[in-house]
């Protein structure tokens, strides 16, 4: 039980690594709060998170609504009077697209939920986690920060080197407070974000890319479980990672070192 | 227990961060081998990791030399029936010293332990973890990697770049048998490799800038052994399983303060 005792929060916790995440760390003793904005899914989710261990509480939240995060933490706080580990992990593909056909709304959607509901979410988590020190890991992608050929997903892309940026720059400015502060970066995982990804026109871009072996060396393509990618997530917020600050870690099976 | 059923081959193993992490794998589970040509402390440090777990050998090698490597895979084998867990680890500082001081084969010893040993250790487990998959950590360092600041360290740092080159290149080629590679980067931790330093005329270069603490995280506390241990036995274990290719950098944030 790496995590006894602890209190996690995860956002995007309804689906996908979010809900992974939040299981492994309940599994691991911890308590958890999952914040997600699509409500039955979030319901379902944290009931299976809530048998699998000590306690979860679905806290319905965008993460783009200061007001709604700091409700939500004061929520959670109130329940397990305290916060040890935050899991900034809402994101969507957004639209996937030539540049001149994504307009400025669709633009600001995917960077607003990405990179400002990171912002958010850390903002509002922050005095809890400074009181006795702690956590926070950001998903990002292996898309931004080491793979730049999926073409049309620039804008996902540059939310997702956004987001390492501001976590390594926050593992500095937190690390007097013992706040570790680390990133992620999966490869493909199997979980819906592509059945949730708008493609409009990607046909019409050059370089769309296939390997004759399947995209992923590790596996001949299978994508990574959230599983996986949970397991990783619960060795960087655990006393397993008690030196690993401002670090990035690729969970792909080495598929960004078949493409660039 | 991570590593329940598991055979490792630990080289470097008789001190530091090797040791520390032989000991680890006991712990978790796993059967060891450990590898270093110091015999007095192997023999002290393989007693140890015994004790802690089901079982260790001391295996007495010099990294440079295949055939010594040979059989000491041969003998871990033997007495082991398998092996799954190589941590490729073995390396020393060498001389450091303005770069027109350091001797051509000053330059050879340090690139023939921690490049060529890598590189000959690799090769001297290859057969037995193709057997069944398995799993290799080089330990590279910051310097040399996301560091290049330490005074006269240019040779070391080349030995150090070069083992995470060939780390990720060996993640690829490996991959299709279900390898994993993956590189470990420390920065300060407490092991006494600082004293194996030979320091030369470091007064010709320019300091280094010294920043308040150093490492952020710790106010300046260096790491300890075991919290590079965990962070390899992290990477070995199942709980890794889609991790290949990756470098991992366990330095407290320092080498984000300081390049």
């Amino acid at each position: 039980m790496q995590l006894q005792d602890k209190v996690a929060l995860v956002t995007g916790g309804a689906s996908g690594i979010g809900r992974g995440a939040a299981l492994k760390f309940a599994q691991e003793g911890a308590r958890v709060g999952l914040i997600d904005v699509t409500p039955d899914a979030l319901e379902e989710a944290a009931a299976e998170v809530d048998a699998a261990g000590p306690g979860a509480i679905p806290l319905l939240a965008d993460v783009r609504d200061p007001a709604a995060l700091d409700a939500a933490v004061a929520q959670l706080i109130d329940r397990f009077g305290r916060l040890d580990i935050l899991l900034a992990n809402a994101g969507i593909n957004g639209v996937w697209a030539a540049v001149d056909d994504i307009t400025p709304d669709e633009y600001d959607q995917t960077m607003d939920i990405n990179l400002k509901g990171s912002f958010l979410s850390i903002n509002a988590a922050l005095p809890h986690l400074r009181k006795a020190g702690g956590a926070i890991v950001i998903t990002s992608s292996v898309n931004g920060t080491r793979m730049f050929s999926n073409c049309g997903a620039s804008v996902y892309a540059a939310s997702k080197a956004a987001q390492l940026a501001l976590g390594k720059m926050l593992a500095i400015e937190l690390a007097r407070d013992r706040i570790r502060v680390n990133v992620i970066c999966p490869g493909s995982v199997r979980t819906n974000i592509s059945r949730n990804t708008t493609h409009r026109g990607r046909e019409n871009l050059r370089y769309l890319r296939q390997a004759p072996a399947g995209n992923v060396p590790l596996t001949d393509g299978e994508p990574a479980t959230p599983e996986q990618v949970a397991r990783v997530l619960l060795f960087l917020v655990s006393d397993m990672a008690s030196h690993v600050t401002g670090e990035v870690i690729y969970i792909d099976g080495a598929q960004s070192l078949l493409f660039g | 227990m991570l590593l329940e059923g598991k055979v490792a081959l630990v080289t470097g193993a008789a001190s530091g961060i090797g040791r520390a992490t032989a000991l680890r794998f006991a712990q978790e589970g796993a059967r060891v081998g450990l590898l270093d040509f110091n015999p007095d402390t192997l023999d002290e440090a393989a007693a140890e990791v015994d004790a802690a777990g089901p079982g260790a050998v001391p295996l007495l090698a010099d990294v440079r030399d295949p055939d010594a490597l040979a059989a000491a895979v041969a003998q871990l084998t033997e007495r082991c029936g398998q092996l799954n867990i190589l941590f490729a680890n073995a390396g020393i500082p060498g001389v450091w010293a303005p770069v027109e001081d350091i001797t051509s084969d000053q330059f050879d010893r340090l690139i023939s332990v921690n490049v060529k040993g890598t590189f000959l250790s690799v090769q001297a487990a290859l057969p037995a973890l193709r057997a069944r998959g398995g799993s290799i950590v080089i330990t590279s360092s910051v310097t040399g990697t996301h560091m290049y600041s330490d005074s006269g360290a240019s040779v070391y740092a080349t030995t150090k770049a070069a083992q995470l080159a060939f780390g990720k290149m060996l993640a690829f080629e490996l991959a299709q048998d279900r390898i994993r590679v993956n590189i470990v980067c420390p920065g300060g931790v407490t092991t006494n490799i600082l004293d194996h330093i030979t320091y030369r005329n470091l007064e010709k270069l320019p300091s280094r800038i010294e920043h308040t603490g150093g490492v952020p995280l710790t106010d300046g506390e260096a790491a300890t052994p075991d919290q590079i241990a965990s962070v390899v036995l992290f990477l070995v274990s199942a709980e890794a399983s889609y991790v290949t290719g990756e470098v991992v950098v366990v330095d407290g944030a320092a080498s984000i303060l300081r390049g």
